[in-house]
């Protein structure tokens, strides 16, 4: 891995010292809330003052078979874990919404396991049409009462909008950070690129802007001819062990985009505004594609169908935590709209807390080699 | 029993009941089997007759999808969800799953949803070929699993049928908002006009209350039903209510479902009241956590053999709720997205566990643990330690599956309750 650029160095390190760095910044006075779902408005914490972390996976979850089967799937088996652990002491609050069924019991467990001073769950609606947009846009400002009175502060439409803007030119950097790997021009493998994004989950979001801009920046003009090997998205759920990445492009992959909760769900399309900023963040986030357990799967394909088409790829992976019902169910038909839409497919169950990439890589290569090949 | 209301001359008791007053210890199914099987055909037959006949609309509905507003409008209603528990209880729910399988569907997706599609790709239903109309439109909610939307979508998408998605809010401590209540609504009358769009039906506010007093009048005599197994020894179990559910599920609304259930709470009470209820095998009491394995209904032949009665459990009421506010809507607020049952989280099950341990004089507390159900089973474990560490009583925490015998290891179910009878015969946990 190359070491010389200092702005993908300081982002790997947040990647892989993450507990570190934020028991720092707690330290320092920092006010740090952990998120679990890709359906936070973060803008909102940030304009209370509060650094949002996105509560990541790992490869242990030995401390969580206190309180979960080994049936529910590993990210949130992993982060029970780590907070049973002590790993996640330096959080003031958490935070999560109504996405899929085990997710919500993971905060409730989280109460259990790692009690903070602040838990909000948020109802977030299965649609995203006028009546869902309106009832969010009150549960948010539910929510921004509770923090107000949590941190003794106003959280004024100036602050939020800020904090749009500032989110919007991190979604804006990561978009052209990919745009410029892919075409060469920057010198960085997906696997780098997917470590810094999740490093930058885990800074304070003026800091990850800074970051990648300087990332953005270390790119020359000079476009050098890319050895593109066969142009792969990533879709699905979240995934800890980023040597998977790896693993694809040593096979002959390129990953042009991850579009996963692990990286792309957080750095969604634009925030456009609609009115004021509580109902820019109500229509944004429920009308947002994430996992499958909301939306209409029409809009849900759409979304994939747009991104498969926006990056040229040559075929798709899907990423799914084993025991991901939703998710596995939809495999199927992702699997039928791919085949009507004449681009490969391939679904892979991963378990963060398995050692190794086992028949994986197996399976991979062989995906990578036929899609070459058509 | 008998289908009017009045009807003076009425067979409490038929049969097969002792006359009053004179101890006896035969089991309340022998009052109930001949009248809820009566039942039971005669909706299946009906449903049946609409496979070549569709003089109605049929909807398949998922669990918690308020069914009084498809009886209001005159569509029948079909849960997949139930009858894959129907194809379990007659054995051929793992061929079913395998069928899916074979589609490409994961086997550790639940049960209901595999069994079904098996169904539709075989055309295999519980009794053989056929039995099951195809449906006009699709319902599924979001008020308890995800895998609602997944599975609907997908049989939308298969059988190209319309499919509405009702949207419900989620309070993991009961504590719905004013605006919670208002969007709920909002999707009940959205429901509405889905109803309206795709069939020929229109729809009567009249009619709905109608149905939602049948329905509320259903649920009192259930309830009646449900307290009566705090009396020691207890006149029913669980095994007898999950037999006794079917009307409360799929009848609700509907006069059949009221007399049924009076009838029942009639001789409940008289049993209790005439002293025939007396002690008899009854020596542990307990609580079961959800579903059972609806392929292995012999379990229950263990508990009964060894005297531990299911005296509560979280699935009977399930399905109950009163509906006696003057506004329709609200009523349906009340029972569904209110209920105590679904849509709660651990806190709130730990406390209402407390509460019934007071009141139903519990020994002792059995969990499935459900690896194809993790929307239920998931919380089991810090469940499971409250009533052991703080409520001094005896857990049993076992591994299964609600469908599918592949999941589920009968011998070393057996020996677990086994060992769990024998602590439960050592006194307090």
């Amino acid at each position: 891995m190359k070491t010389n650029n200092t702005a993908l160095d300081k982002l790997i390190a947040a990647y892989k010292n993450p507990h570190l760095i934020n028991t720092e910044n707690r330290t320092a006075g920092l006010r740090i809330f952990g998120y679990m779902t890709e359906n936070i408005p973060v803008e909102l914490l940030y304009a209370a003052g509060i650094l949002p972390v996105r509560i990541q996976s790992g490869n242990n979850a030995d401390l969580a078979a206190l309180h979960v089967q080994a049936f529910s799937c590993s990210y949130s088996r992993a982060t029970i874990h780590q907070a049973m652990n002590g790993d996640y002491d330096y959080l003031d609050g958490i935070i999560s919404s109504k996405t899929c069924d085990v997710m919500m019991c993971m905060f409730q467990i989280w109460g259990y396991a790692h009690p903070p001073n602040f838990r909000w769950l948020l109802s977030l609606p299965g649609n995203c049409n006028a009546d869902a947009i309106s009832y969010f846009k009150e549960e948010l400002l539910h929510l921004k009462s509770a923090l107000e009175k949590h941190c003794n502060t106003d959280i004024s439409d100036e602050k939020i909008d800020k904090a749009i803007s500032l989110y919007n030119r991190i979604r804006h950097t990561v978009n052209r950070l990919w745009t410029k790997k892919n075409d060469g021009t920057l010198n960085l493998t997906a696997g780098e690129l997917v470590r810094a994004l999740k490093g930058c989950q885990v800074l304070p979001p003026d800091s990850a802007l800074q970051l990648i801009e300087e990332l953005f920046d270390s790119g020359t003009d000079l476009k050098n001819a890319p050895d593109e090997g066969t142009r792969l998205m990533l879709i699905g759920n979240t995934y800890a062990d980023v040597s998977l990445i790896d693993m694809i492009e040593n096979v002959g992959g390129t990953i042009v985009i991850d579009d996963t909760s692990s990286v792309g769900h957080l750095f969604g399309p634009q925030l456009e505004p609609k009115g004021d900023p509580l109902t820019s963040l109500a229509t944004y986030y429920s009308g947002k594609v994430t996992g499958p357990y909301r939306l209409t799967y029409e809009k849900r394909w759409g979304h994939i169908l747009e991104m498969a088409e926006k990056w040229k790829i040559d075929g798709c992976i899907n990423i799914i935590q084993k025991f991901c019902d939703s998710s596995l169910f939809e495999s199927t038909l992702i699997n039928q709209s791919m085949n009507n839409a004449e681009i490969p497919y391939i679904a892979i169950e991963i378990d963060d807390t398995s050692p190794g990439l086992g028949t994986i890589e197996t399976r991979i290569e062989a995906f990578v080699e036929m899609v070459g090949g058509i | 029993m008998s289908n009017d209301k009045t009807d003076k001359n009425r067979t409490d008791g038929g049969e097969d009941s002792p006359a009053v007053g004179k101890p006896s210890q035969v089991p309340l199914s022998k009052f109930y089997r001949e009248p809820l099987n009566a039942l039971m055909d005669d909706y299946y037959k009906k449903l049946a007759a609409l496979e070549k006949d569709r003089t109605q609309p049929v909807a398949w509905i998922t669990t918690m999808v308020p069914i009084e507003i498809l009886n209001a409008a005159g569509i029948y209603p079909f849960y997949p969800e139930n009858y894959a528990a129907l194809c379990a209880a007659r054995g051929v729910a793992s061929d079913l799953i395998h069928v899916a399988e074979t589609k490409g569907i994961s086997r550790d997706i639940c049960g209901y949803a595999t069994c079904n599609i098996g169904s539709i790709y075989s055309g295999q239903w519980a009794f053989g070929k056929g039995g099951v109309p195809m449906p006009d439109l699709l319902i599924a909610t979001r008020l308890t699993c995800n895998l609602h939307l997944t599975w609907f979508t997908y049989l939308s998408r298969h059988l190209n049928v319309p499919l509405f998605f009702m949207d419900a809010p989620y309070r993991p401590g009961g504590a719905y908002e004013e605006r919670d209540v208002k969007y709920f609504i909002s999707q009940l009358k959205r429901l509405i006009e889905f109803i309206e769009e795709h069939t020929d039906r229109s729809f009567s506010i009249d009619k709905l209350q109608e149905v939602l007093e049948l329905s509320d009048q259903a649920t009192i005599y259930w309830s009646e039903i449900s307290l009566s197994r705090k009396e020691t020894p207890s006149p029913l179990g669980s095994k007898d209510v999950f037999s006794l559910m079917f009307p409360m599920v799929t009848l609700a609304g509907k006069p059949e479902a009221v007399t049924f259930y009076r009838d029942l709470s009639e001789e409940v009470n008289r049993r209790i009241s005439s002293g025939e209820n007396v002690p008899g095998k009854e020596k542990y009491r307990l609580i079961w956590d959800l579903f059972p394995p609806w392929h292995d209904m012999k379990l229950w032949n263990i508990f009964d053999d060894a005297g531990a009665v299911f005296v509560i459990d979280f699935y009977a009421d399930a399905f109950s709720g009163r509906l006696n506010d003057p506004d329709p809507f609200q009523s349906i607020v009340g029972k569904y997205l209110f209920n105590p049952s679904v849509q709660r989280g651990i806190d709130d099950k730990r406390k209402k566990i407390e509460n019934l341990a007071k009141d139903f004089h519990l020994d002792g507390a059995v969990f499935m643990s459900n690896k194809a159900c993790r929307y239920m089973s998931i919380g089991q474990m810090d469940m499971a330690a409250y009533i052991r560490d703080r409520m001094n009583l005896r857990v049993l925490v076992f591994d299964g599956d609600h469908m599918d015998p592949n999941g589920y290891s009968r011998e070393n179910v057996e020996r677990q309750i086994h060992s769990f009878l024998e602590l439960l015969s050592q006194g307090e946990g």
